[in-house]
């Protein structure tokens, strides 16, 4: 009962560095984040209408699937805003061989009983009722167990033999059951992921020249891979696409041009039937930018930015270096996600099906996102040392304000 | 020292750490500014192009037809309508209970149980119940989840395919032929504009429909059509063809002083929507003569009275023979017109000089289009005199050489009727806007006196004569005065005469001293008999009676009333026909053998007409009242038939099948008697 001192105690209001007060940052997360939550919801019953009752489903199927899963993750949310950080440094190891359990399991080829293949890809594990994208999970995990290890070894951090080569050893059990199942977007997500915490914890430049260097052969062997794809695609569907190739991209190019600085107004999207692809998931950017207009896109950069830049300040004041490192690679998540799923949607990288967190549907990102952010707030309650910062302004029944 | 080494160290490491997250923080900045500018350029700066390519992927345009107007007769009552129906279209996975929608669908649409499961398959996205249906299941159907209505427009002919000739059809919302298609304009109304959104792969989203301009609906042409007298025409013509065995035929009424078409029915191969009385000119023969005396007379090129050597039946000019069946040693021309003699005729009109002969025709207005409301009609042949042969002349005269249409004929006689005024013909009286507002009224017109009233009384007279005792007895009503001329002609099917194949027609018209109606019939190579006093005067006869007995409003009963024959009725059937009722001009023939028309030379008709004067007889209507026969349930078409027939007049209520009479069946009424036909269930 020590530990649960869930009020927080009457302070002078002071105005030090930041200039606002302690404690905010918490509550600017959670209040962005449910915003955004709210905001996705909304934009998913639009963008995903059409896609269910053409599946003989409700409108609104998706979007109840989606508010269960905002509710777990909610709960998830809480529950990781109250676990201590030293949990996750100590449990660094077991949840990443887990993770990599999964995801092995996941691949082999007597498992599709609870690894079914939808679409063409084993990314779901369906286990007592659960469905569950272990590659997900390895976002966490890689985050968490790379920041210990770049505590636990600072020392050798500098060194390529016995700092990178381990580390890569251990990404690459990872990442190459999800490249294997295929999926290929999340792996590099995953691999971004471990090289922010690598950057953020001092590693060496030439250490991300070197591994920028072996990633180019992959990346353009699996481009050319997804541009034959897309012109097949493409192909397919001439009479809606007479260019011939980067359909998908057109398709997100012409939402979002359509939307103009206003938008076309909620639920009077047209791209979403059929022409754009994957509206209610991996283009749902570009559904904003056609019902919202430029002001949509800008409300989607502040509410990202205020995450990412409040992510970054909680790394800054972080007790220490494992909770620092791990803020950088949690408000990671969200950010290089939010980033490439909006340059994919506008044509600035090559199309890769990477989610807007808490807007995409999906419900293992949705909640591994919301675990993010509550681990977030984890890290900035222990650098408040003011427990129960949730809401900081509360106050114990029959205390008065000093 | 060590201890501040240390601290150096971390104060370091806390620079280079606090280094890279500003990196990190930069690089967040830049990839925001990045999508910040991307996506002011697109949707900003090239805004208006995007929104071009998206309209065009997204927007289907279509038109909305205007509901097209109706086709009326002369009294209002529809031909022609456009009547909204329903599609119904479901979309099974919206529905709430399917067992329930198949309740709801099968009591509605009327659907078989196994057509209503279909209907609702959840398999299946979106299902169309196959039929249209009236705008009554809206009541029933609106509402309920799962179940999209549209409305149709679906053009509707009440009387079938009676007079569609006229009307014409409409294919793809555009007329096509008749009425339909030279009404286009008036008809079609103002398409409106809707737009709707549609999916990638063209179909249309539903409930993303936005109209953009509402359709006007088109106007309304009234014909001078009476569906009475069509409805007689069209039974007495087809009764005729089946009794001769023709090809086809043509049936045309006109009123004379007024120039306006009251029926008009051509049957060409079998086919009811024909339209050779104006699009296919045939050589008429005899039925031509009255106009070659008519020229002559007005000319003064000859009198009535004017005797005509015929003596040797056959009289070849230019190395053309013409040669009469009867042969008379002379005859004056009248009679000479009234039993049809070719030499007389062809003789007598060696008087015309070619000019004369030409102008005479083309005065009655053959060889140049009547001008009559109707796509396709065409002006038929007359050759100028410089592109004559030396036979030109005596074929004109006895109506060969000479390509006319039914109606230039059924309008010439008018002219003959009338007191020698050619009308130009009337098919539309007026026609309207949707809200009732007239755009365009015509008025009967006269295209030019032909002949002097005195010639045409003249000529009335031995028409008169023709059906009196001429070639046309069968044409003969009992109560009223009938004229008329008979015509045979052999067929010209362009590459010359086809043995056995002839045309048989009369003209005729009543009363003879106001005429009201001119009734052309012809028939295309009836079996057996084929000869125009035999086959169709009996047709003209029908048609008239039918017209006494059913008419309401386009004759007018008190000019008939005057036009009554006396009490002095003519001999029963069978009796030769006496000269009593003729003219006295008759009695004062300057025919040196006195020869009886009945026994002078004649057409081929005058031979026939013997054969069959049997059975033609004058049949009054009965004078005892009738019961009123049961009609329910029969078709429109059917019960007027069996009222007609019984001398009833018909009044009609309503469309469709017939429900039942006022009075009701079983009443004895007077034949004249009107009786209101009461039809109609669903059909709006």
């Amino acid at each position: 009962m020590k530990s649960r001192m869930d009020v927080a105690p009457i302070r002078p209001v002071t105005l030090p560095d930041t200039g606002i007060g302690y404690g905010w940052e918490a509550t600017v997360m959670l209040v962005a984040t449910l915003v955004l939550l709210c905001f996705g919801l909304v934009t998913l019953y639009s963008a995903s209408g059409f896609l269910a009752q053409s599946k003989n489903l409700p409108d609104w199927h998706y979007v109840v699937l989606q508010a269960g899963g905002a509710g777990i993750g909610l709960v998830v949310l809480w529950v990781c805003s109250r676990i201590p950080l030293g949990f996750w440094e100590d449990c660094a190891w077991p949840l990443l061989l887990a993770v990599i359990a999964m995801l092995v399991a996941i691949i082999l080829p007597g498992t599709t009983a609870i690894a079914p293949e939808i679409n063409g890809a084993r990314r779901w594990l369906v286990m007592w009722g659960v469905t569950l994208q272990p590659s997900e999970l390895a976002k966490i995990a890689i985050v968490v167990w790379t920041a210990r290890v770049a505590v636990r070894k600072a020392g050798q951090f500098q060194s390529f033999s016995r700092g990178l080569l381990p580390l890569l050893v251990v990404w690459g059990a990872v990442l190459f059951p999800v490249l294997l199942e295929p999926d290929f977007s999340t792996a590099c997500l995953i691999a971004v992921l471990g090289s922010l915490v690598v950057f953020a914890a001092g590693g060496r430049i030439g250490h991300f020249l070197l591994l920028g260097a072996l990633m180019v052969p992959v990346v353009q062997a699996q481009l050319g891979v997804s541009f034959r794809a897309n012109r097949i695609l493409a192909f397919r569907d001439l009479a809606a696409d007479p260019e011939g190739a980067g359909f998908q991209v057109r398709q997100s190019l012409v939402a979002l041009g359509s939307g103009g600085p206003y938008g076309v107004g909620f639920g009077e999207g047209r791209q979403k039937f059929g022409f754009l692809p994957e509206a209610h998931n991996d283009f749902i950017f570009a559904m904003v930018g056609e019902e919202w207009g430029l002001l949509g896109v800008v409300f989607l950069l502040i509410l990202y930015t205020t995450l990412v830049v409040v992510g970054l300040r909680i790394a800054r004041r972080a007790p220490d270096e494992f909770s620092q490192f791990l803020a950088v690679g949690l408000i990671g998540i969200v950010g290089v996600q939010a980033l490439l799923h909006m340059a994919v949607g506008l044509g600035l990288v090559p199309p890769t099906g990477v989610a807007l967190p808490l807007v995409s549907y999906g419900r293992s990102n949705q909640v591994v996102t919301l675990a993010s952010v509550g681990m977030l707030i984890a890290v900035a309650r222990a650098t408040d040392s003011t427990p129960g910062v949730l809401w900081p302004r509360w106050r114990r029944r029959g205390e008065s304000r000093a | 020292m060590k201890k501040v080494k240390k601290v150096e160290m971390a104060k370091k490491r806390e620079r280079k750490l606090s280094c890279r997250r500003r990196i990190l923080l930069a690089t967040w900045l830049v990839g925001v500014a990045a999508v910040l500018a991307r996506a002011y350029q697109l949707q900003v700066l090239e805004g208006d192009e995007w929104r071009a390519v998206a309209l065009k992927q997204h927007i289907t345009s279509n038109e909305v037809p205007g509901a097209r107007g109706s086709i009326v007769d002369r009294d209002g009552v529809s031909l022609a309508m456009t009547r909204e129906r329903v599609k119904v279209s479901i979309a099974p996975g919206e529905l709430a209970d399917r067992d329930e929608a198949i309740r709801t669908l099968q009591a509605t649409l009327d659907l078989s149980g196994r057509d209503a499961r279909r209907l609702t398959d959840p398999d299946r996205r979106w299902t169309v119940a196959r039929g249209r249906y009236s705008p009554a299941v809206r009541e029933a159907l609106a509402g309920v989840r799962g179940v999209y209505l549209e409305r149709e427009l679906e053009r509707f002919y009440p009387y079938g395919a009676l007079a569609r000739g006229v009307l014409g059809t409409v294919l793809d919302d555009t007329g096509l032929g008749g009425i339909e298609q030279r009404y286009e304009e008036v008809l079609r109304g103002m398409p409106g504009r809707e737009v709707a959104a549609q999916d990638h792969q063209g179909r249309e989203i539903t409930g993303e429909v936005v109209r953009m301009a509402e359709p006007v609906a088109g106007g309304t042409v009234r014909l001078t059509l009476d569906m009475d007298l069509q409805e007689i025409a069209h039974q007495a013509l087809t009764e005729a063809l089946e009794k001769t065995g023709a090809r086809g035929g043509d049936l045309l009424v006109t009123d004379p002083s007024t120039g306006e078409l009251l029926a008009l029915v051509s049957v060409m191969d079998g086919q009811p929507a024909a339209l050779s009385a104006i699009n296919a000119p045939y050589e008429p023969g005899s039925t031509l003569k009255p106009f070659t005396v008519a020229g002559l007379l007005s000319r003064g090129l000859a009198t009535l009275e004017d005797s005509v050597v015929t003596a040797e039946g056959t009289w070849t000019v230019a190395g053309r023979t013409v040669s009469d069946v009867h042969v008379s040693p002379d005859m004056t021309m009248g009679d000479a017109l009234r039993v049809s003699s070719n030499v007389g005729v062809s003789k007598a009109a060696q008087a015309f000089s070619a000019g004369q002969q030409y102008e005479n025709l083309r005065d009655f207005g053959f060889g140049v289009e009547t001008g009559v409301e109707l796509p396709g009609e065409v002006g038929g042949t007359l050759l100028r005199p410089d592109r004559w042969s030396k036979q030109s002349p005596v074929s004109l005269a006895i109506g060969y050489e000479i390509g006319v249409t039914p109606l230039q004929m059924a309008l010439a006689y008018g002219a003959l009727a009338n007191g020698g005024v050619l009308m130009q013909p009337r098919l539309v009286s007026e026609v309207s806007d949707a809200g009732g507002a007239v755009l365009e009224r015509q008025r009967p017109k006269v295209v030019r006196r032909v002949i002097t009233e005195a010639v045409a009384r003249e000529l009335s007279t031995v028409l008169e004569g023709v059906v009196e005792d001429g070639t046309a007895t069968a044409a003969r009503l009992e109560t009223f005065r009938v004229a008329g001329k008979t015509g045979t002609s052999r067929v010209n099917t362009g590459g010359g005469y086809v043995a056995g194949r002839y045309y048989a027609s009369f003209v005729g018209f009543f009363p003879v001293d106001d005429p009201q109606l001119v009734v052309f019939v012809k028939l295309d190579s009836p079996e057996g008999t084929y000869y125009g006093g035999t086959t169709a005067a009996p047709v003209t006869r029908a048609m008239m009676e039918g017209a006494l007995a059913a008419r309401q409003t386009t004759l007018d009963r008190s000019a008939l009333v005057r036009s009554l024959r006396r009490p002095a009725r003519m001999p029963p059937l069978g009796v030769p026909n006496r000269p009593k009722s003729t003219p006295v001009r008759f009695a004062n023939l300057a025919s040196p053998t006195g020869t009886r028309p009945d026994h002078g030379p004649a057409e081929l008709e005058l031979s026939a007409r013997r054969a069959m004067s049997g059975s033609v007889a004058g049949q009054a209507p009965s004078e005892g009242r009738v019961s009123v026969p049961n009609v329910a349930g029969l078709s429109a078409r059917t019960a007027v038939r069996r009222l007609h027939a019984l001398g009833f007049r018909v009044r009609w209520e309503g469309i469709g099948a017939v429900m039942g009479t006022m009075p009701v069946a079983g009443s004895r009424l007077l034949p004249g008697d009107t009786i209101a036909v009461r039809a109609g269930s669903l059909i709006p």
